[in-house]
């Protein structure tokens, strides 16, 4: 794994906690995103993605463990962290509704010293902002333009995106992803993308984290973790029941049809094969699992620790 | 291509911002006060003109707003809730700064409503025929305890009184909003407490000594509100039946700048108190 000594990191937490009152929202996360890399932060409503991108932005202070940014410990440096972070807030109602899109933005560009302004008109004008009025009078999709807006146009090392389709429109949306994948292929920026919508960025990831309940179960390389994870058909008795050396890898396993049962497991194809052949029962047709299909998997299984 | 290292912001960047955007905040409640302030100024002066007076205008006429300076700092960090989420905390400034600089940002506005306060008045003041602080006659005990008249107008250090008192209250208000998580809540429990306790105590008791406390202390004391935000003249002066049989004021001393220099002092103190507390929940290494 990498560490932020090494340069080649450019998120790195280690046992991170934060605490709500009795509410454990992270717990012990250490996560670890390279340099450049696409990350997705995937989980369920609660699981604490928001609350992980704002402790890496230092917008909300740890009560454990510690975290490091761009080569910069959050704790003590979170001004300089959040100088060259792009951030797209989970919800952004509530903000300064009073204040025009134009001004907000105009008052966001004045904390970074590199926004720039020709990008930010460019961004405006591909999604179609209104900048003529109030945040408050705005729809959901609009406010979330000015956000990205807001995001964006600083050309930040690291984007923290909370949800950034969220309220967009099918084809702003997509917009929005090209928008993305146009900065990131220019920038070299690195970004951590917490989405549901995991068959939106699917071709922009290259890093996967799993968040559950507060605790990072999973996390590998998006490559890695596709090779691993095989769906496998088997036929076997009624009785049938995985070997114990590969019960702790088999992820998922669905209600069987007659003698056919279907399994999701992780590890070696041809080692996990033998095991299954081995225990009585026959592998009839292995095939790869979707990114969108591996994540709800890795979000229910017990087992989904073998790829922490 | 990345946007050039992040240098710390100067605090007068972040204040002019802040005090930009605070202002587009207030904008509702500045034509709120601005129609209230040209209500007061038109009957003023209609009936200044109806019934041929002068108007003075004294500084007590501004001390109503200085208890709306307690509610500003709820119009200030609208949008911008401490304890959720508030985009102030994502901005590239340590925590303690961008809180100082709005709340910097909001003192200065609300200077600014009351000297635009204080000059409406004056000029319906002028425009009546009036003037600024009216001369009148006091009471004043003498040596061996007689009375002497004296010619006596509000000296120019009182003309303070109404903004030191509204930004110590004004403060006070920030504490509270920047320190805890349901302010509202907590101000209205801590009053509905007091409220009952008071009534308990005096229902026990015809004088206690918590009421005996807050009357010499707290209101009449050497640092007691009376003097902070009404020169002492509560503590300064009595009311006596005079010779045809109307009540007078008479006065003990007349109110200087010292005493209330004091309680001033003390009341910003625990303002600034409440203010560093409130801070330190947020404070960012």
């Amino acid at each position: 794994m990498n560490s932020p000594e090494n340069g080649s990191t450019a998120v790195w937490t280690e046992g991170l906690v934060k605490r709500f009152g009795r509410e454990v929202a992270l717990d012990g996360v250490s996560l670890s995103v390279p340099e450049g890399g696409v990350y997705l932060l995937a989980g369920t409503n609660g699981a604490g993605k928001s609350t992980l991108l704002r402790t890496l932005l230092n917008a909300e202070q740890p009560d454990g463990g510690r975290a490091c940014v761009l080569g910069l410990d959050t704790a003590h440096d979170g001004p300089a962290v959040r100088a060259q972070c792009g951030y797209v807030p989970e919800t952004g109602e509530g903000a300064y509704r009073w204040l025009r899109a134009d001004r907000f933005l105009a008052h966001i560009a004045r904390f970074y010293p590199g926004w720039d302004n020709g990008y930010a008109t460019q961004i405006v004008k591909r999604l179609g902002v209104r900048l003529d009025r109030p945040l408050g009078t705005l729809s959901k999709g609009q406010a979330r333009r000015v956000q990205i807006v807001a995001a964006l146009a600083h050309r930040p090392r690291l984007l923290l995106l909370d949800e950034l389709t969220d309220g967009l429109d099918p084809l702003v949306r997509f917009e929005a992803l090209s928008l993305l994948a146009a900065h990131l292929a220019d920038t070299g920026a690195t970004a951590i993308l917490s989405t549901h919508l995991v068959g939106e960025v699917d071709t922009l990831v290259d890093h996967v984290g799993v968040l559950r309940a507060g605790k990072l179960v999973a996390q590998r390389p998006l490559v890695e973790l596709m090779a691993r994870l095989r769906r496998y058909q088997v036929d076997a008795p009624e009785d049938w029941a995985p070997p114990a050396s590969i019960s702790a890898a088999i992820l998922r396993r669905d209600p069987s049809m007659g003698r056919s049962l279907r399994l999701v497991a992780a590890g070696q194809e041809r080692d996990l094969a033998s095991a299954i052949d081995a225990s009585g029962a026959t592998v009839r047709e292995t095939s790869a699992v979707s990114l969108t299909d591996a994540v709800p998997i890795l979000l229910q299984s017990e087992n989904s620790h073998v790829f922490a | 291509m990345f946007s050039p290292e992040p240098r710390p912001l100067p605090f007068r960047t972040i204040f002019a911002e802040q005090f930009r955007v605070t202002g587009f905040a207030l904008v509702r409640e500045a034509m709120l006060a601005a129609a209230a302030l040209t209500a007061v100024c038109v009957i003023a002066l209609v009936t200044a003109w109806r019934y041929d007076a002068r108007l003075y205008l004294d500084r007590e006429l501004l001390m109503p707003t200085v208890v709306l300076a307690a509610l500003l700092p709820f119009a200030v960090w609208k949008g911008d809730r401490p304890f959720d989420r508030a985009l102030l905390w994502t901005l590239p400034v340590p925590r303690q700064r961008a809180a100082l600089a709005k709340l910097s940002a909001g003192a200065v506005w609300m200077v600014i409503a009351l000297l635009i306060t204080c000059a409406a008045l004056a000029l319906v003041a002028l425009a009546s025929g009036g003037g600024i602080g009216m001369a009148r006659t006091v009471m004043v005990e003498g040596v061996g305890g007689a009375i002497v008249r004296q010619d006596w107008r509000a000296p120019a250090w009182m003309w303070l009184i109404p903004f030191v008192g509204a930004l110590t209250l004004y403060v006070m208000g920030s504490a509270a909003v920047l320190g805890m998580r349901h302010p509202l809540r907590w101000i209205s429990g801590v009053g509905v407490g007091i409220g009952v306790m008071i009534a308990i105590i005096t229902s026990l008791a015809s004088e206690s000594a918590f009421e005996s406390f807050i009357e010499n202390w707290v209101i009449r004391g050497d640092v007691g509100i009376d003097f902070a935000l009404n020169a002492g003249e509560y503590s300064l002066s009595y009311w006596r039946r005079g010779a045809e049989g109307r009540f007078v004021q008479i006065w003990r001393e007349l109110p200087d700048i010292g005493g209330w220099a004091v309680a001033a002092s003390f009341w910003m103190g625990l303002a600034l108190t409440m203010l560093g507390l409130a801070f330190r929940r947020h404070w960012e290494r």
